[in-house]
């Protein structure tokens, strides 16, 4: 089995949704071993910001047009899964503390410069070579983070991309327009 | 229509207020971005002169220069579905377009989010942009008013939290006196703005739901200094002669309306002229009351502040639906204009619940008209006359079916 953006996702959906006991059972069979169909080094490293993976077909697109996710900070995303609840302490207090060093999301409020700069950092880290940003409409928090996030990345050299997504539908093929430009721009595949 | 005299101070109080605000360093004082429910009374104590973005983006839509500040926001990257106050207010930055001559830089932004969570987001921006601390005040929503003791510690100790700040900014200590003298000084203007807000029961009301909008200025952005007691004491006196003589806002008033939510700040005028000529009288809304409820004792100001935050500040859809119903009682409504504002998300979602609620409870008709507070390009100020025509042709025939039987 060839690991996919969409198949790595949908782990992390089947974790909302599945009792625990059974998920963990499930996961255990999974084939950790087995490598992503890479059939070459021309995938373009990614780091996407966002909600939800909306349309859901996105991430298959993603796959399509070669692009691996080096990272992302989707609310409903590998921010999941990133911090574990400690053992050690009473569960009250380390879920508290699982919460508040969980990835922020847009929504949340923290000192307005270090959310750009450790924002600017997670990407760096990540060795992604561009960043979509996948803003649902409507959301006012995505909404006034881009442009100065946008601006630091782009005084670090670092391409992105914004997309906006509706619950109410989007044209995929508009989406995969705009990404295979993007991903063309990166790999100067210009004429 | 015969103009309200008092009014006419209002440009100069407006001038004085910013050439106040540019000149604050040189005369020793700092300036505070803020938003509505923060604690000015506390900010003018301590030397600061709290600064409205929202104000600064309510004059550039009353002043017609909407539309292009907002474009210039959206060439930034800010979306066109973001409040159009902070769309304007950014882009007016970006391309120095201003008839306040711009606003001066913040030393701080203070904000708290029981009004407003947008406002939270524009404010982060600002802070980026001025590389100035912030003090956001979070208010947990409070469910159904209900008292909550662990919400009102968390307030309260950020409110103590808030006075640090603003030490460390100053280098000078809270000087309670000078709190006191802001608070009793915030105590009588918000007295007096209710008196104000009240005239509205008269028939003719002497003044529209339009005046109240440009004559609230001095309560929000100077409420702890003597300059809304003075204007609100001489605009009360004329108000109060013009009951007296029976002077209305309107003339011939026919129909005494509601208006739900912030105004649509490019069509004051507009609508106001458009109304009166049909003998409409705006005489009572939400947004202005707002403003009346903002005062606190001299005795314990940060426990009122944390009362207020967490229990009138925040929106609940019950108490909202029962305070218009004793509005309709007591200001002699006949009906509801609800402004259901693309900008405010806030105030605009429970609109059609609330207009259900209302109509059932007090049997009178309403009229819900979608536009924006500041971008006259999300709405058709033509589309709105329109409805309005056809709901006030509903009151007409309802009326006279009232009459008839």
């Amino acid at each position: 089995m060839a690991w996919t953006q969409s198949k790595v996702m949908h782990l992390f959906e089947s974790w909302f949704l599945t009792p625990k006991e059974e998920h963990i059972a499930m996961m255990e069979k999974l084939p950790w071993d087995s490598k992503a169909a890479a059939e070459s080094d021309e995938r373009i490293r990614l780091y996407v910001r966002g909600k939800v993976w909306d349309p859901p077909a996105i991430l298959a697109l993603l796959d399509e047009l070669k692009f691996v996710l080096a990272g992302d900070e989707v609310v409903t995303g590998y921010r999941v899964a990133a911090v574990d609840a400690s053992l050690e302490q009473d569960p009250f207090d380390a879920l508290v503390e699982r919460f508040m060093r969980t990835p922020a999301y847009p929504g949340y409020h923290f000192d307005p410069e270090r959310m750009r700069e450790s924002f600017l950092e997670r990407v760096v880290q990540s060795g992604a070579q561009g960043v979509l940003f996948l803003n649902p409409k409507f959301c006012e928090a995505a909404g006034f983070d881009t442009p100065d996030f946008q601006k630091a990345l782009e005084e670090k050299g670092i391409p992105s991309i914004v997309l906006e997504t509706s619950t109410r539908g989007v044209s995929l093929e508009q989406l995969r327009v705009r990404l295979e430009a993007f991903r063309e721009m990166m790999s100067e595949d210009l004429p | 229509m015969q103009v309200i005299e008092s009014l006419k101070q209002l440009k100069q109080i407006n001038i004085d207020y910013y050439l106040a605000a540019h000149g604050a360093r040189q005369n020793g004082k700092f300036v505070a971005y803020v938003n509505a429910f923060t604690p000015v009374e506390l900010l003018y104590a301590m030397d600061f002169i709290p600064i409205y973005p929202e104000n600064h983006a309510v004059i550039l839509g009353a002043r017609k220069l909407s539309s292009e500040t907002a474009a210039a926001a959206e060439g930034m990257g800010y979306s066109m579905d973001l409040c159009s106050y902070a769309r304007c207010d950014l882009g007016s930055i970006r391309i120095g377009v201003s008839p306040t001559w711009g606003l001066p830089k913040p030393d701080i932004l203070v904000i708290s989010n029981s009004q407003c969570s947008t406002l939270t987001k524009w404010f982060e921006v600002l802070a980026r942009m001025y590389k100035a601390p912030m003090a956001l005040l979070d208010v947990p929503h409070s469910g159904n008013g209900e008292r909550d003791a662990a919400a009102e510690e968390y307030v309260h100790g950020q409110l103590e939290d808030l006075v640090v700040m603003l030490e460390r900014i100053t280098k000078k200590s809270l000087d309670t006196r000078k709190l006191r003298e802001t608070i009793e000084l915030s105590q009588e203007a918000s007295s007096l703005w209710t008196r104000i807000l009240e005239t509205g029961q008269a028939i003719p009301a002497p003044m529209s739901v339009f005046d109240q909008f440009i004559s609230m200025a001095p309560i929000v952005a100077q409420r702890g200094t003597k300059v809304p007691v003075d204007f609100y004491r001489s605009l009360l006196e004329e108000l109060e002669q013009r009951i007296e003589n029976e002077v209305g806002a309107v003339p011939s008033e026919r129909y005494r309306l509601f208006w739900d939510n912030l105004p649509i700040w490019p069509e004051l005028r507009r609508l106001s002229l458009f109304l009166a000529e049909r003998g409409v009288c705006l005489v009572t809304s939400l947004y202005t009351w707002a403003w009346a409820r903002l005062s606190v004792g001299t005795e314990n100001p940060f426990k009122d502040w944390t009362e207020q935050y967490l229990y009138t500040a925040n929106l609940h859809l019950q108490r909202r639906i029962d305070d218009y119903v004793e509005l309709a009682q007591r200001y002699s409504l006949d009906g509801f204009l609800y402004h259901s504002n693309r900008s405010c998300k806030f105030v605009s979602q429970d609109i059609p619940e609330v207009k259900a609620a209302v109509t059932k409870r007090t049997g009178l008709p309403g009229l819900i008209l979608e536009a924006d507070h500041n971008d006259p390009r999300l709405y058709s100020v033509e589309a709105l006359e329109n409805q309005i025509d056809n709901f006030l042709d509903l009151l007409a025939s309802r009326n006279k079916g009232i009459a008839a039987s």
